[in-house]
C-alpha cells in the first residue's frame, strides 16, 4: 500500500519547470555564469570545454580542475555529473560551489584531475517550456505520447495561475471516469488508493492539472518533449518506457556524457548527483539483471566500498534519508555496472525531521483562556501511516516550512471535467533543497569528491631487486602494490573487463628470458594494500640496461631500469 | 491441339508477356557473373552501374562512410508508377555485416539484379515491385570484407569491422595478427612433431592428420600419436607468449544493435555502447526513418538455416503465438525453396545472441525478420548428409581440383622450431564454390521475394451504406489482408510501436456520429470510441489472411459523398469513396 500512495506523490512531484520549486538561491543559469567567472579567474587550473549540446540546442559544459590544468589529462581523474533531474534545479549551483570549494584546497588539485559536468540536461532548466511545463528530466525532442500524430498539443496548464503544475481531483467521477483513489484517512490532503482489504471505496480520479486541449478524452497526456536522459543510458534500459527513447543512448545529452566518459578513460570514481541514491542506503549487492550476469546495481564484491563510502556521505551531508527510485537507464549505472567506474549516486538531500506535533491539548483547565492549541492534521493518526514519506513531507511543510510545501485543495471549475479542485505538493518541494541547506549541500559535494581523490588507487613497482645466479643469468624480482584505498578495478570492472588492468613489462626480447612472462596483465590489485610479486630469470650481459616497467592508465607508467646487479629507482613517466 | 493453334498462342503470349522465355536467362542491362565473388570495389561498380542502368527503378545513396572511410551504400527499388517509396511496405535487404560472409553480397547483388531484368517481363515480379518498395545494402561491413578479399585469412576470420581494439589489454591494438608463413595469402593451420601427440598423419593420405583416441588400451596405457596441433598459422609479433591473439579489429557489428544489447561481459563482440560503429549507427539512423519497412532479411553464412528471433532465452516470451504462426509460414515455405536449410529460433537452434540485427528489426521494431546462413556443406553429397572428412578430401580433390588447399610445408618458426605448415584456404568453406554460386543466390532472392510478397496488402473487401431512418445512416466496412503479415504485428501492437493504422470517414455535409470496430465481422454490434469517431485508431491492425469490420453511425443527406480512408505505416494505404443514396 505504501507503494501506491507512493506513486501519487510521484506522480504530484512531477511538476514545473526547474527554476521554481524553492525560492533557492542561483538558479542553474546564474550557477553556469559563475562557473565561466571561476574560469576567466583562474585559467590555470580551470577549464571550461563544451563536451555536447542539449536537444533544444543549450551547451553542455565541463568545468576541468587541476593544479595545471593543461596537463589535465595526464592525471587520475574524478568525475561529478549534477543537473539531471528537473526537480533538483540547485544541483547545478551545488556542482559549481563544490568545484569551487576544490579550488580553495590546492593539495586535492595536485596530480589530480576533476572534471564537472554540472548542468547535464540543460533543457529542463533554460529551454522555455508551455508557461508551465510538467517533464521532470525530459529533454525536448518533440515526442507523441498519445500516438495521435499531433505532437506535444496537450501539456499541463496551470489552470488555477499559481504559477505551478499541481494536480486535479475529482470527486464522485462518472461512470466513464471510474474512480481510482481516496483522501487518506491520516489526512485527507494525501490521496491514496484504495485498500480492498480495508474495506475502502474510491472516491476520486485524479488528473494532472490541465485541460483536454486536443479533445480525445484525456487531460494533459502529451506534454512538451521528450526522453527522460537519465532513462537512457545501456543499463538496465527500459525499452518501451515511453520516456526511455528510441535506443539506448538516442539523446545528443547521453551521447555527450558517454561519449566524454570513453574518450577519458583516466576517470577512476565518479559521483552523480540526480533522482538516484546509492549512498544512504547501499543498494541490494546480491540481485542480478535477466540475464542473470550483471548486478541490477552493485555486485556483492564491491559492497564494502559501498559500506564504508556510504557512511562517509552520511557523515559529510549529514543526510539520513533517501528515495527509492527506480535506477533503470541511468548514468549512474552504466558508469558502474558497464565501465566498472565506482560511482555514487546522490539525490543530494532527503526529507528532514519535522518538528515534533504540538501537544493535544490536555482534558485539564486551560493555564489562559486563549490558550487552546490547534489539533495538528497528522496528530494521532487513526490508523498506521502508511506513507512515511508522504505524511513526514507534509508534517515538515506545515510545521516547519509555514506550510509553503503543499497548495491546499481549492475548488475549480474544469471546462470538460466539471467541478475539480487542484492542489497538492509543491513540486520541487520534496527534491530541491532549501537554501538554507545548499551551503552544508557544497560543502558535502566537494568533500565527497576530495574523498575519492584521497582514496584512489596508487600503483607502486617495488622491492625491485637483480642478482646474478649465474654467470650471464639474472634472478629479477619486483612487486606492484596498491597503496590507496580503492582497488584498481572494481570487482564489477573485473567482471566487465573495462576496468584498465596493470600490466607489467620487461624490455628483453622473449628467447632470453627463461622464466616469467615478457609481459603480464594484472586484471587489479585490491585496495590498502593489494600486492603482486614477479620473478624471472633471465640471459643477460653485466652491462645491459632492462627496463622494467608497469603501466596503470589512469597513472601512468612506472619506469626502473636494471643493469647487471643494480636497479635504479621506480619512476612515474607520462606519455 | 493442333499447330496452328498451338503457334497462335505462343505468338500472343510472346507478344502480351514474354513469359514463354522462362527457360533462358532474362535479358539485362548490365551483365554480371554470378559465378564468381566480387570485392567491395567491384560490388560499389556493379552497383553503380544497375542503379545508371535502371533509373526508373533503383536510386542509390550513401548513407555514411565505414570505419576505414569507404561509402555505405542503400539502394531503393520502387516503381514510381505505383507511388514513391515511402507509401509502400518495405523490405530491407542487407549482407555481409560479417565481413568474410561474403557470399550475402553476391546474394543481395543477385536480388537487385534479377528484380530490375524481371519488371515488365515477369508478370509475378512485376506485381510484386509495383505492390512494394525494396531497400538493398549489399555489405554492412565494407572493411571487413576488403580485408578478407586483400588480407591473409581463412573462412572464419575478418568477421569484425576494422576499428583497432585492443584484444588482449596490453595497451596497444592489433599487434599480434596472424602471419602468412607459406605466403599462400590464408591462414592456414600449423603442426608440429611431437612424440606425445594427439594426431598422427592418414596412412592412405597424409594431408589427413587423425586424432588419436584417448581411450585407454587394454593394457590401460594411453596411445600417443606423433603431431600435435599447433594453433593457426602466425608467430608471437608482440612477445607475450601468445600467437594470433591480438588480429585486426577485434569485435562483432552483429551484437552491436540496441534493444537486447548487452555489454561485452555478457554477449562477446558487443561493443563499448549499443550503435558505436559507425556502419551500426547508419543503418540504424537511416532504418529509423524508414518506418514503411516491414519485412528484413540479413544474410550471413554459413550452415542452411532460416533463422529468426529470439537471440536469447529471456526474451522467448516476447513473441505471441500468432507472431510466430507468421514467422512460421513464411520459414517452412524457405525451408521447401531453399534444400538442405532449415527453419531454426537463434537461441534455441544455434546460440545466444544479444544485439543481433534482426532481433532489434523485429523486437524493437516489430518488424517479421530473418536471418539466412547461406551455403550447406550437405549440398557437396547432395544427399542431406554432412561429408566425412575423407569426402572433404575427395570434394576438394575432384570438383575444386585442389585450388582450396595448400600442401603442408615445413618452416622453422621462431617460437615452436619445424612446423608444417598449410592445409585449406579461405575459400575452402562456409562459402559455395563458384560454380554452384548462383543457384545459391537465386534460390535465397527467391525466398525474399516470397518473404517480400507476404507484406501486407490491404483491400476493402466491401463498404456498405444501409438506412437507418431519417438522415442517419450506418457505413458498414470490411477490410481485408490478403497478405501473410499482419499491418500490425502483435509485438508491434503490444509494446505500442510505432502508430497505430487509422480508418477515416469524412465528407462535406457528412456528421460522423459514432464509429469503431465490429467484434465479429457478421454479428449486429459495434463498440462506439468515445473520441474522435471519424478516425479510428486500429492498435492491432488486419491481421494476415484476414478481414476485419468497423461501422459507423453517420448522419447525411441523401447524395451526401464522402471517402473511407485507411492507411498505416506499413502497406500503400486504401480509400474508396461513399455515396449517401438519394431518398427511394
Amino acid at each position: 500500500m505504501m507503494l501506491t500512495i507512493l506513486a501519487i506523490v510521484t506522480a504530484l512531484s512531477v511538476a514545473t519547470s526547474g527554476d521554481q520549486p524553492t525560492e533557492s538561491s542561483i538558479t542553474p543559469k546564474e550557477a553556469m555564469i559563475r562557473a565561466h567567472a571561476l574560469a576567466a579567474s583562474d585559467s590555470g587550473r580551470v577549464a571550461i570545454v563544451t563536451i555536447g549540446k542539449s536537444w533544444s540546442g543549450h551547451l553542455i559544459e565541463a568545468i576541468v580542475l587541476s593544479d595545471k590544468v593543461s596537463d589535465a589529462a595526464n592525471h587520475p581523474a574524478f568525475l561529478l555529473v549534477s543537473g539531471l533531474d528537473g526537480m533538483r534545479p540547485s544541483s547545478v549551483s551545488i556542482a559549481v560551489n563544490a568545484a569551487k570549494r576544490l579550488l580553495d584546497t590546492p593539495e586535492i588539485l595536485k596530480d589530480n584531475t576533476f572534471y564537472v559536468i554540472p548542468c547535464a540536461n540543460p533543457d529542463v532548466y533554460f529551454a522555455p517550456r508551455s508557461k508551465s511545463s510538467a517533464s521532470g528530466n525530459r529533454n525536448h525532442r518533440p515526442f507523441d505520447e498519445d500516438r495521435d500524430g499531433r505532437v506535444d498539443e496537450d501539456p499541463p496548464v496551470d489552470l488555477d495561475g499559481d504559477g505551478v503544475i499541481t494536480q486535479m481531483r475529482r470527486i464522485n467521477p462518472p461512470a466513464n471516469d471510474p474512480p481510482t483513489h481516496l483522501p487518506d484517512p491520516t489526512d485527507v490532503r494525501l490521496m491514496r488508493t484504495a485498500d480492498a482489504t480495508k474495506n475502502q471505496r474510491p472516491t476520486h480520479t485524479i488528473y494532472t492539472e490541465g485541460i483536454d486541449a486536443d479533445s480525445d478524452g484525456f487531460v494533459a497526456e502529451d506534454d512538451i518533449g521528450g526522453v527522460d536522459i537519465d532513462r537512457n543510458f545501456p543499463h538496465r534500459w527500459p525499452e518501451f518506457d515511453p520516456s526511455a527513447g528510441s535506443y539506448q543512448l538516442s539523446e545528443p545529452e547521453s551521447q555527450a556524457i558517454s561519449t566524454f566518459v570513453l574518450e577519458h578513460p583516466r576517470i577512476v570514481a565518479s559521483l552523480v548527483i540526480g533522482r538516484w541514491d546509492n549512498l544512504v542506503k547501499t543498494p541490494d549487492s546480491q540481485a542480478k539483471d535477466v540475464t542473470g550476469r550483471t548486478p541490477l546495481a552493485l555486485d556483492s564484491g564491491d559492497l564494502a566500498i559501498w559500506s564504508e563510502m556510504g557512511r562517509k556521505w552520511r557523515d559529510l551531508s549529514g543526510g539520513a534519508r533517501a528515495v527509492d527510485v527506480d535506477p533503470s537507464g541511468s548514468l549512474a549505472l552504466w558508469l558502474y555496472a558497464h565501465r566498472g567506474i565506482p560511482t555514487f549516486a546522490t539525490q543530494s538531500w532527503g526529507r528532514p525531521d519535522a518538528s515534533p506535533a504540538p501537544p493535544l491539548a490536555e482534558p485539564v483547565a486551560p493555564v489562559t483562556a486563549d490558550a487552546t492549541t490547534p489539533v495538528s492534521p497528522v496528530a494521532q493518526p487513526a490508523e498506521k501511516l502508511e506513507d512515511e514519506e508522504a505524511t513526514g513531507w507534509l508534517a515538515w511543510s506545515d510545521r516547519d516550512q509555514a506550510g509553503k510545501g503543499f497548495i491546499e485543495w481549492k475548488s475549480f471549475k474544469h471546462p470538460t471535467l466539471g467541478d475539480v479542485e487542484i492542489g497538492g505538493f509543491r513540486p520541487g518541494f520534496r527534491s530541491d533543497p532549501p537554501l538554507a541547506e545548499v551551503a552544508k549541500l557544497d560543502d558535502a559535494v566537494a568533500g565527497f569528491i576530495s574523498e575519492l581523490a584521497r582514496r584512489q588507487p596508487r600503483v607502486v613497482l617495488r622491492n625491485v631487486t637483480s642478482r646474478e645466479s649465474a654467470p650471464g643469468i639474472y634472478e629479477i624480482e619486483a612487486e606492484i602494490v596498491n597503496t590507496g584505498w580503492f582497488p584498481t578495478a572494481t570487482a564489477m570492472g573485473k567482471i566487465n573487463q573495462q576496468s584498465d588492468p596493470v600490466v607489467v613489462r620487461l624490455s628483453l626480447p622473449k628467447d632470453r628470458i627463461q622464466s616469467g612472462q615478457r609481459v603480464t596483465i594484472v586484471d587489479g590489485l585490491a585496495g590498502a594494500g593489494g600486492q603482486k610479486s614477479f620473478r624471472w630469470l633471465v640471459q643477460a650481459s653485466p652491462s645491459e640496461s632492462i627496463v622494467l616497467e608497469t603501466t596503470w592508465k589512469p597513472m601512468g607508467t612506472i619506469r626502473a631500469s636494471i643493469t647487471g646487479d643494480r636497479v635504479s629507482e621506480a619512476k612515474v613517466v607520462n606519455p | 491441339m493442333n499447330l496452328i493453334r498451338l503457334l497462335s498462342i505462343l505468338t500472343v503470349s510472346l507478344a502480351m508477356t514474354p513469359t514463354a522465355l522462362c527457360q533462358q536467362q532474362l535479358a539485362g542491362s548490365v551483365d554480371v557473373a554470378w559465378n564468381r565473388f566480387y570485392d567491395y570495389p567491384e560490388v560499389l561498380a556493379i552497383s553503380r552501374s544497375l542503379a545508371n542502368s535502371y533509373p526508373n527503378l533503383l536510386t542509390l545513396e550513401e548513407i555514411g562512410t565505414s570505419s576505414l572511410g569507404r561509402p555505405l551504400i542503400v539502394l531503393t527499388l520502387n516503381s514510381p508508377k505505383t507511388g514513391p517509396a515511402s507509401s509502400k511496405p518495405a523490405m530491407w535487404i542487407d549482407g555481409n555485416i560479417h565481413g568474410n560472409e561474403i557470399q550475402a553480397t553476391e546474394t543481395v547483388l543477385y536480388s537487385m539484379d534479377y528484380l530490375c531484368r524481371a519488371y515488365g517481363k515477369v508478370p509475378a515480379l512485376t506485381q510484386l515491385i509495383d505492390q512494394s518498395v525494396f531497400y538493398f545494402m549489399p555489405s554492412v561491413n565494407p572493411d571487413g570484407r576488403a580485408n578478407w578479399f586483400n588480407s591473409q585469412n581463412n573462412s572464419h576470420s575478418s568477421r569484425t569491422g576494422m576499428q583497432p581494439t585492443d584484444d588482449d589489454r596490453d595497451g596497444t591494438a592489433d599487434e599480434d595478427g596472424p602471419d602468412d608463413l607459406d605466403g599462400d595469402g590464408s591462414t592456414g593451420q600449423m603442426w608440429r612433431k611431437d612424440p606425445l601427440g594427439t594426431h598422427r598423419r592418414n596412412v592412405r593420405d597424409p594431408r589427413i592428420f587423425d586424432r588419436i583416441s584417448q581411450d585407454p588400451r587394454p593394457d590401460g596405457t594411453i596411445e600417443h600419436g606423433d603431431w600435435s596441433h599447433a594453433g593457426s598459422e602466425g608467430i608471437d609479433n608482440d612477445g607475450d607468449g601468445r600467437i594470433n591473439e591480438d588480429g585486426p579489429g577485434g569485435y562483432d557489428m552483429n551484437r552491436n544493435w540496441p534493444g537486447d544489447w548487452q555489454p561485452e561481459h555478457v554477449q562477446g563482440g558487443a561493443g563499448v555502447v549499443p550503435l558505436c560503429f559507425p556502419e551500426t549507427k547508419a543503418i540504424a539512423s537511416w532504418i529509423l526513418k524508414h518506418p514503411n519497412i516491414a519485412a528484413a532479411q540479413s544474410y550471413h553464412n554459413a550452415g542452411g538455416m532460416i533463422l529468426r528471433g529470439p537471440g536469447a532465452k529471456e526474451r522467448e516470451s516476447e513473441y505471441s503465438g500468432s507472431d510466430r504462426e507468421t514467422y512460421d509460414s513464411i520459414a517452412n515455405a524457405g525451408a521447401e525453396m531453399l534444400p538442405f536449410y532449415r527453419s531454426m529460433v537463434i537461441y534455441k537452434d544455434l546460440y545466444t545472441v544479444h544485439g543481433g540485427f534482426v532481433n532489434w528489426v523485429a523486437e524493437s521494431l516489430g518488424v517479421i525478420s530473418f536471418t539466412n546462413e547461406l551455403w550447406s556443406d550437405k549440398r557437396i553429397l547432395q544427399s542431406g548428409n554432412d561429408p566425412s572428412s575423407e569426402e572433404m578430401v575427395r570434394w576438394r580433390d575432384r570438383l575444386l581440383f585442389g585450388q582450396t588447399t595448400t600442401d603442408w610445408k615445413e618452416i622453422q618458426h621462431p617460437e615452436y622450431g619445424t612446423v608444417l605448415v598449410g592445409g585449406t584456404n579461405k575459400w575452402s568453406s562456409r562459402i559455395p564454390p563458384p560454380f554452384m554460386l548462383e543457384e545459391e543466390c537465386h534460390r535465397n532472392f527467391a525466398f525474399t521475394a516470397f518473404h517480400a510478397g507476404q507484406m501486407p496488402l490491404v483491400r476493402f473487401d466491401s463498404v456498405k451504406v444501409q438506412p437507418l431512418g431519417g438522415d442517419v445512416w450506418i457505413v458498414t466496412v470490411d477490410i481485408s489482408n490478403d497478405h501473410r503479415i499482419p499491418t500490425r504485428t502483435d509485438r508491434a501492437s503490444t509494446k505500442r510501436i510505432g502508430f497505430p493504422d487509422r480508418l477515416s470517414l469524412r465528407g462535406s455535409g457528412i456528421k460522423v456520429i459514432s464509429g469503431g470496430p465490429m467484434p465479429q465481422r457478421l454479428g449486429t454490434t459495434f463498440e462506439p470510441v468515445r473520441f474522435d469517431p471519424n478516425s479510428l485508431q486500429v492498435e492491432k491492425g488486419i491481421p494476415g489472411l484476414s478481414t476485419r469490420a468497423f461501422r459507423f453511425v453517420v448522419q447525411a443527406l441523401p447524395g451526401a459523398s464522402g471517402t473511407v480512408q485507411f492507411g498505416g505505416e506499413k502497406f500503400k494505404s486504401i480509400e474508396q469513396s461513399i455515396t449517401i443514396p438519394a431518398k427511394q
